[in-house]
């Protein structure tokens, strides 16, 4: 729909510039796909020629393989036209197809050619009318196109085809010895009358490829300007979230702070190391300043996640140290199943035991309290088959839909967390050129499977 | 949605680039082509050509129309040449021979005399006669029932048995309305005076020749020719402008030619001597 002359006279330089930039845009796309659809049918075309050319030489060696006097026989004309002719004329457009493709200069040849083939193809299967199709069909493969001004040459070739045999052999297309001087333009009038439907359909494809090259360039502005929003949006998410994480061991270090500062005023230069509610509080603004630094660290990690740098690294003692540096938790077990013998694959040591130390540590903190609960860790594969590392628990499991944005940043379903952690850790899984996917239902305990592939791939 | 022309004449203005110069709006040139190559899924990070001034662009461009007018130039004219020859051979007449003015007496042929009697001689390994039986074959069917007709297929001296019933024989047979000869030594042939394959001869109730010559417009082609007007006014008509017309085929006899393989080069233009 056109806009209107007050929605056009309403709108902003910003709208317009906007508007620019999608007109721009959408002519590249419509230049990008003609050409791109002009090369493909450049070589469909070279591709029917050659197959024409080997099609002839078989028709003409099959229809007429020899001309005879008497009992003595040699290779028929027709089969050296099919040979040198043909070759003739598939030459050009064929090496254009290949050498210059999606060139207007090439269609044109390409359309001439194929017109010559129809007039050759006639004339090697003996003038048979059924052959004569061959030119409607031509025109109909060049309007593929969609550029209309190719149907000029092509008309003009069967015309002058048409024209110069009827001035000097006539018989050879009306049958007779005279024909009026305007027959030719009798054959001429019926390819006019196929063209003028097949110019319509070239126009209607060259408005349809045009819309769609504008309705492309609105998506991909839409898309742009989306993808800012949600920039935005996660911009704001995060300081929202960063700001809930680091206002409670802020108010609890402030806190901290106000009681001490009292105790001091009141101390009036007496010493305070015995007083173990100073010490208490102490310990709190260490612990809360620790918990301050772990989220900035995880914001860090997620921002600037460096390349990995792989050594050699045995799983069983990188896992063994992750275990060491979960803190302990009532009633669950962790339990390091992996084989010693296992092949060392290269890994970058400090990023894996982010890793595992992440897993390891949701696994505990999902189970915690809870009788019974254990987290077995396995691994599987090496040489030229991948690892696959399970970090395995038996607690409560977690929802499907839960399992589908597990991996996503700001995503958690702590009651304290930025929702950081298993983004990081996908993160440096995906870096090494692994995978990491969660295996979950409600009740059933969930696994979490990192693959990594095979050294030197 | 209906057509609007100007939105065309714009459309093409924007889109022929690769052949205009590259600062126009639309894309530049190297965007186009890579943009196409990756579409294309090809090497997108194969070398482009430097990015052209306006003055190289134009340089190359003229360049390139030069070299592609001499390709044209020498492609049109292989095209024509081999295409004027291939059609001067088309027109090559075979020889012609003597044709009786009246049945020839001693012909195991039977004059028909109640209807015209058509005689056509034929070539059995002919391509070119191929198109002669397929315009007998329309011709019966236009005047059905109005005229006898016989095909005498040669068979040369020494020929192995059944070196007559070709595809060619086949296709003859099923006309209806046609009988076919086969014509040891072309005895009959040489009796009617025939020299080329799809001679027609067509004879009177009272055994005058009416027309003598061949019924296709050009070698081995079919279609309408002045050769099947003539007869089919003749027979319908009684009378017609004239009562011959030029013959397309092969050569009924080695003999006609004394090098065959030099005939057959001059065959290009025709069996003429």
């Amino acid at each position: 729909m056109q806009p209107t002359e007050t929605q056009q006279t309403n709108r902003t330089p910003g709208e317009e510039a906007i508007d620019q930039a999608i007109t721009q845009r959408a002519r590249e796309l419509f230049n990008v796909r003609f050409k791109t659809s002009a090369v493909q049918i450049d070589r469909m075309f070279a591709m029917l020629i050659l197959c024409e050319w080997v099609a002839a030489i078989a028709l003409s060696y099959w229809i007429s393989p020899f001309a005879w006097a008497g009992r003595e026989s040699v290779i028929h004309s027709h089969v050296f036209a099919a040979v040198l002719v043909g070759g003739a004329i598939s030459s050009l457009p064929i090496a254009l197809a290949y050498l210059q493709p999606g060139r207007l200069s090439t269609r044109c040849v390409i359309a001439c050619a194929q017109m010559l083939w129809s007039a050759l193809l006639i004339h090697l299967s003996g003038g048979r009318i059924e052959t004569h199709f061959h030119i409607f069909g031509s025109l109909a493969f060049i309007a593929f196109y969609c550029d209309a001004r190719l149907l000029i040459p092509a008309t003009i070739v069967v015309s002058l085809d048409h024209f110069i045999r009827g001035l000097y052999w006539p018989e050879s297309i009306y049958g007779v010895a005279n024909p009026e001087w305007w027959r030719f333009l009798e054959h001429a009038g019926w390819v006019v009358f196929i063209d003028i439907f097949l110019l319509l359909n070239c126009l209607r494809g060259r408005r349809e490829l045009s819309d769609l090259s504008r309705q492309q360039a609105q998506l991909e502005e839409s898309h742009d300007k989306l993808m800012r929003i949600e920039k935005l949006a996660a911009v704001g998410q995060l300081a929202a979230s960063v700001g809930h994480e680091l206002r409670n061991p802020l108010a609890a270090i402030g806190n901290a702070h106000t009681y001490i500062t009292k105790r001091m005023a009141k101390a009036n230069g007496q010493p305070l190391q015995d007083d173990e509610k100073v010490k208490q509080f102490l310990g709190i603004m260490r612990r809360e300043l620790d918990a301050s630094a772990g989220i900035i660290t995880n914001l860090l990690d997620f921002s600037r996640m460096r390349q990995p740098a792989k050594d050699p690294c045995p799983l069983h003692p990188l896992m063994q140290e992750s275990i060491d540096l979960v803190p302990n938790a009532e009633h669950v077990q962790i339990i390091n199943e992996i084989s010693e013998q296992l092949p060392i694959p290269h890994l970058d040591k400090d990023q894996c035991r982010q890793v595992f130390v992440n897993l390891i540590q949701n696994a505990v903190e999902a189970m915690s309290g809870l009788e019974g609960s254990k987290v077995v860790i396995s691994a599987e594969g090496g040489d030229s088959s991948p690892w696959r590392i399970t970090v395995r628990d038996n607690g409560p499991g977690m929802p499907p839909e839960v399992a589908a944005k597990i991996f996503q940043p700001l995503f958690s379903t702590k009651t304290k967390g930025t929702g950081l952690g298993l983004a990081v850790v996908a993160g440096i899984v995906e870096k090494h050129g692994g995978t990491l996917v969660v295996q979950s239902n409600p009740g059933e305990g969930a696994a979490f499977v990192t693959e990594i592939p095979p050294n030197g791939t | 949605m209906p057509f609007v022309l100007s939105d065309y004449t714009a459309i093409l203005h924007t889109f022929d680039k690769d052949e205009t110069v590259n600062d126009e709006p639309g894309g530049s040139p190297h965007a186009i082509e890579h943009a196409t190559r990756v579409a294309l899924h090809e090497d997108a990070s194969a070398p482009l050509a430097e990015h052209p001034s306006r003055h190289t662009t134009e340089t190359d461009g003229r360049m390139r129309r030069r070299a592609l007018v001499v390709a044209g130039a020498l492609w049109l004219t292989a095209v024509g040449v081999g295409n004027a020859m291939l059609y001067q051979y088309s027109f090559a007449a075979g020889l012609e021979g003597d044709a009786q003015p009246l049945w020839p007496r001693e012909s195991a042929i039977e004059l028909d005399r109640t209807h015209p009697t058509l005689v056509m001689v034929a070539h059995p390994h002919c391509a070119c006669t191929r198109a002669s039986v397929a315009e007998l074959s329309r011709l019966m069917t236009r005047l059905s029932g109005q005229l006898s007709a016989h095909v005498v297929f040669v068979r040369p001296d020494d020929s192995p048995v059944d070196w007559e019933k070709t595809d060619l024989w086949r296709s003859a047979s099923i006309i209806e309305g046609v009988q076919l000869i086969s014509d040891d030594h072309g005895v009959e042939a040489a009796r009617f005076g025939a020299q080329t394959s799809g001679q027609v001869y067509l004879y009177s109730e009272q055994g005058r020749l009416l027309f003598h010559g061949g019924i296709t417009p050009t070698r081995a082609h079919q279609g309408d020719s002045v050769g099947q007007q003539r007869i089919i006014s003749l027979v319908t008509q009684g009378g017609s402008d004239r009562g011959e017309s030029a013959v397309f085929g092969c050569a009924l006899d080695e003999s006609q030619l004394k090098d065959f393989n030099l005939a057959w080069l001059r065959s290009i233009g025709g069996y003429r001597n």
